[in-house]
């Protein structure tokens, strides 16, 4: 599901005197298959961007078009908007607090429910995303409240995954995590765009977009500042952003007479392959 | 959800902003009991009703509250107004006079309508005053306000500044709960959730899946709170100091003039028209029929 937005326009608190614009004439196309992430700094538009892609939020100006349904800033001609958010599962910051029933099991399901899923539809559809992010089935029956941070999460991320969408939006999926804890998460999500599924990944942390985006857009005060690979932003905003680690190694190495494809290490491993030629 | 802007603090330069908490808490009262006085005869009830109500407006665009958001809220009280006037036109008392029709045997009378309107009057009298108040106002500001007056209190152990703390955490925390439910709401919505559409039971659901997080996150809440304020070393008993302090200003002396005057000439015309009778007090003192 090709996604296109269109010269997005949004601004919060219309009309009074702390109005603030979000977004400003933001145009965003994104592939099938692929892997981006959206940085930038607090405030630069990143989550609101990402809730006009499920129509969470309609543009004041523009448009988003996701195959055949449009998003437009007209509430009345927003027809089955309900089904975009099958297709396009939205991950919020922090999910675990949209949890509520009384077992893992029935949580997870209530999102294919809600899509008119039967029962027992639900609850295989739930099995197969609590499988996909590790929770045991002994856990099932149990309530929510007693798993610990990163289970929660999982489980909320559970949520989501059961309703099997083609697109996968997450906002800042390893905020507050432990190292295992995001790493978890960032496996699963890697794992997942291998299966074919669209990434969209809000984050703050360079490491996570050197070692996973194959895309980054960098978000300034609402508008898309940079388009492109990773390894171009860094060396575009060498000086203002928080290199990732590796690739600041890699680039002092380069500098003292190696000859490492900056574009091509993602783990410490491809490093030490490298060096090694 | 987005437009709950009624009475929320807005920072602007007017001298009603500048005026002290105390001092606008005290104007309130005044208004408040201006309110309530009742007048023998429903024309001085109403026309005094609307002078009043004319102060306030005037209040309202010194202080530069919208009267805007003013009809928004009343608009959704229309449901409010027409039960009142059902009840009013099927529960007639002995004391109704002003057959307006007749249905059959049944008579309607003037004074159903009369009734409706004048508590809708006060309503709108009554919102007027609390928005200038609330949004004219810090939080902060309002509760330091309550808490000093209720000091005379402490005498009979009544805990006023444990009252005053709870009064400004819960306004303190009403914009974080509405920012949590907006987003609790969008949540779920990504996970299908129809808020506005659907049958009875999937609304009840969905309330459901609002309601339960959001008690889960402000009990959490809480809770660090309590312990946030424990470890600062918070005891309700300790004597304290204030960073800001209230003060009377000159401006405050002539705000409170003017609301006194009102209240003074509202209160005479309320004496005089209980100690003769039944008199048409417009009558007496402007020289104008307006009676029945």
């Amino acid at each position: 599901m090709p996604i296109k937005v269109n010269n997005v326009s949004h601004s919060y608190y219309k009309k009074t005197p702390n109005e603030v614009l979000a977004l400003n004439d933001v145009s965003l196309n994104i592939e099938d298959g692929s892997f981006v992430a959206l940085v930038g700094e607090t405030g630069s538009g990143k989550s609101t961007l990402v809730q006009h892609l499920n129509a969470l939020l309609l543009p004041d100006s523009g448009t988003v078009e996701v195959n055949e349904y449009v998003v437009t800033p007209n509430k009345r001609k927003n027809k089955k908007l309900h089904d975009l958010r099958k297709h396009i599962g939205l991950i919020f910051q922090f999910p675990e607090y949209q949890l509520f029933e009384e077992s893992i099991i029935k949580d997870v399901a209530f999102g294919p429910r809600n899509f008119g899923a039967s029962e027992e539809e639900a609850r295989q559809k739930a099995k197969e995303a609590l499988s996909l992010v590790k929770i045991d089935e002994s856990y099932f029956e149990r309530t929510p409240f007693e798993l610990s941070g990163g289970e929660r999460r999982r489980v909320a991320i559970a949520g989501i995954l059961a309703l099997d969408p083609d697109v996968l939006v997450l906002d800042e999926p390893t905020a507050g995590l432990d190292y295992q804890g995001s790493k978890d998460v960032m496996d699963l999500v890697k794992n997942l765009n291998e299966k074919g599924k669209t990434i969209i990944l809000v984050t703050h942390d360079m490491d996570i977009v050197y070692r996973y985006a194959s895309r980054v857009c960098f978000l300034k005060g609402g508008k898309i500042d940079f388009d492109g690979t990773p390894v171009e932003l860094f060396k575009r905003n060498e000086k203002t952003l928080d290199l990732p680690y590796l690739f600041d190694l890699a680039s002092k190495l380069n500098e003292r007479g190696y000859n490492i494809p900056l574009d091509k290490i993602h783990t410490i491993s491809d490093l030490v392959s490298y060096i090694r030629k | 959800m987005n437009d709950i802007t009624f009475g929320r603090y807005i920072a602007r330069e007017t001298p009603i902003h500048h005026l002290d908490a105390r001092n606008k808490l005290l104007m309130m009262i005044l208004f408040f009991v201006s309110i309530f006085l009742q007048f023998n005869l429903w024309t001085t009830n109403l026309i005094i009703g609307g002078i009043i109500l004319l102060f306030l407006f005037v209040f309202m665009l010194i202080a530069k509250v919208s009267l805007k958001d003013l009809f928004k809220s009343l608009k959704g009280m229309w449901f409010l107004v027409l039960f009142l006037l059902i009840i009013y036109i099927f529960l007639p008392n002995s004391t109704y006079t002003h057959v307006a029709f007749s249905i059959g045997s049944y008579n309607i009378y003037w004074d159903s309508f009369y009734q409706c309107g004048y508590i809708l009057l006060r309503l709108v009298m009554m919102l007027c005053i609390t928005m200038i108040l609330t949004s004219t106002t810090k939080p902060m500001d309002l509760t330091r306000g309550l808490e000093w007056g209720m000091t005379p209190l402490k005498v009979v152990r009544f805990p006023a500044h444990e009252i005053a703390m709870t009064i400004s955490i819960a306004l303190r925390f009403i914009p974080t709960i509405l920012e949590e439910t907006k987003r609790i709401m969008k949540a779920q919505e990504s996970r299908g959730v129809d808020f506005s559409h659907g049958s009875l039971k999937n609304k009840f659901r969905a309330i459901i899946s609002l309601i339960i997080p959001l008690f889960v996150s402000a009990i959490e809440r809480s809770e660090e709170l309590a312990n946030a304020m424990e470890a600062r070393g918070y005891d309700p008993r300790s004597k304290r100091t204030h960073f800001q302090k209230l003060q009377f200003h000159f401006i405050d002396i002539i705000g409170l003039f003017i609301v006194l005057v009102i209240f003074g000439a509202v209160l005479t015309l309320f004496i005089i028209d209980h100690n003769f009778e039944v008199v048409d007090i417009i009558n007496v003192i402007f020289g104008v029929e307006v009676g029945i």
